[in-house]
């Protein structure tokens, strides 16, 4: 599993790639959490489109750091989530906690308009 | 009915194996052509069993886990097997969000998404002697 970054203006982009299990949820928790306090930002948009697996392990991952976003009066988008791992974001709730865009330019675009989608 | 294939699978108890475990078994069932989303769900189901057996049934002890399938024409059977704790209740331990380990980053939606994922998942365990999983997936696009 491989977490990297990237940084636009006050955004975080976070780039997960790989298998996010219970061997790798540790590991991409703390890199994720490693990222987020270095960079203070708190409009974080979690790119999936690498992502290739997923189980329950990865639900207390996000859950986790939606929890933190939210603490700091933040933001946490969802994008790029693909066939590998949609129906276990579906069944998990993913997609009633986080707001989820198809793409990063769409959700960059709904950072930057500062209207969270209420939920 | 009749089995038309069978495979067991035995390995320590560390976490790299997750992969290791529900690779193995989804290239055992591809022998049925399952379709994209049937191969997803057994990989998925496959790896909240042996992450149980892991983490609940041997907790830290090295141990064995033992994965036991059976394809037939249409479905295959799972067995993920450890010698370890066991369960004291079943039915407490199958409920969504219930978990023993909240501080370790545990959902408690292991079973919950073995019972979503699969056509039948059944729990057999004994305190001090381990659990079996025994999990079923009928294959639409079976040969």
């Amino acid at each position: 599993m491989k977490v990297t970054g990237k940084i636009k203006d006050d955004i975080l982009v976070l780039y997960l790639e790989g298998e996010l299990d219970h061997h790798s949820a540790d590991a991409t928790r703390e890199a994720i959490d490693n990222i987020m306090s270095r960079r203070k930002l708190k409009k974080v948009i979690f790119d999936l489109s690498e992502l290739t697996f997923m189980d329950s392990s990865g639900i207390s991952v996000f859950y986790g750091r939606y929890k933190n976003i939210m603490s700091l009066n933040g933001r946490a988008i969802l994008v790029g989530i693909n066939d590998k791992v949609r129906r276990f974001a579906e069944v998990a709730g993913l997609y009633r906690i986080f707001e989820v865009y198809q793409g990063e330019e769409e959700a960059i675009r709904a950072m930057e308009k500062g209207v969270p989608v209420s939920r | 009915m009749k089995k038309i294939n069978e495979m067991k699978l035995e390995f320590i108890s560390n976490s790299v194996n997750e992969s290791f475990a529900r690779m193995a078994v989804a290239a055992f069932a591809s022998q049925l052509d399952p379709t994209v989303e049937e191969i997803t769900d057994i990989k998925t189901a496959v790896s909240e069993a042996v992450t149980n057996a892991i983490i609940h049934g041997y907790d830290g002890v090295k141990g064995i886990v033992t994965v036991i399938c059976e394809l037939y024409i249409d479905k295959i059977v799972i067995e993920v097997i450890d010698t370890g704790r066991g369960i004291a209740d079943i039915d407490t331990a199958r409920q969504p969000l219930y978990t023993t380990k909240p501080n370790d980053g545990r959902s408690g939606m292991g079973f919950t998404v073995m019972e979503t994922f699969m056509s039948g998942c059944e729990v057999y365990s004994l305190v001090g002697s381990g659990t079996r999983v025994r999990m079923t997936k009928n294959i639409t696009g079976g040969c």
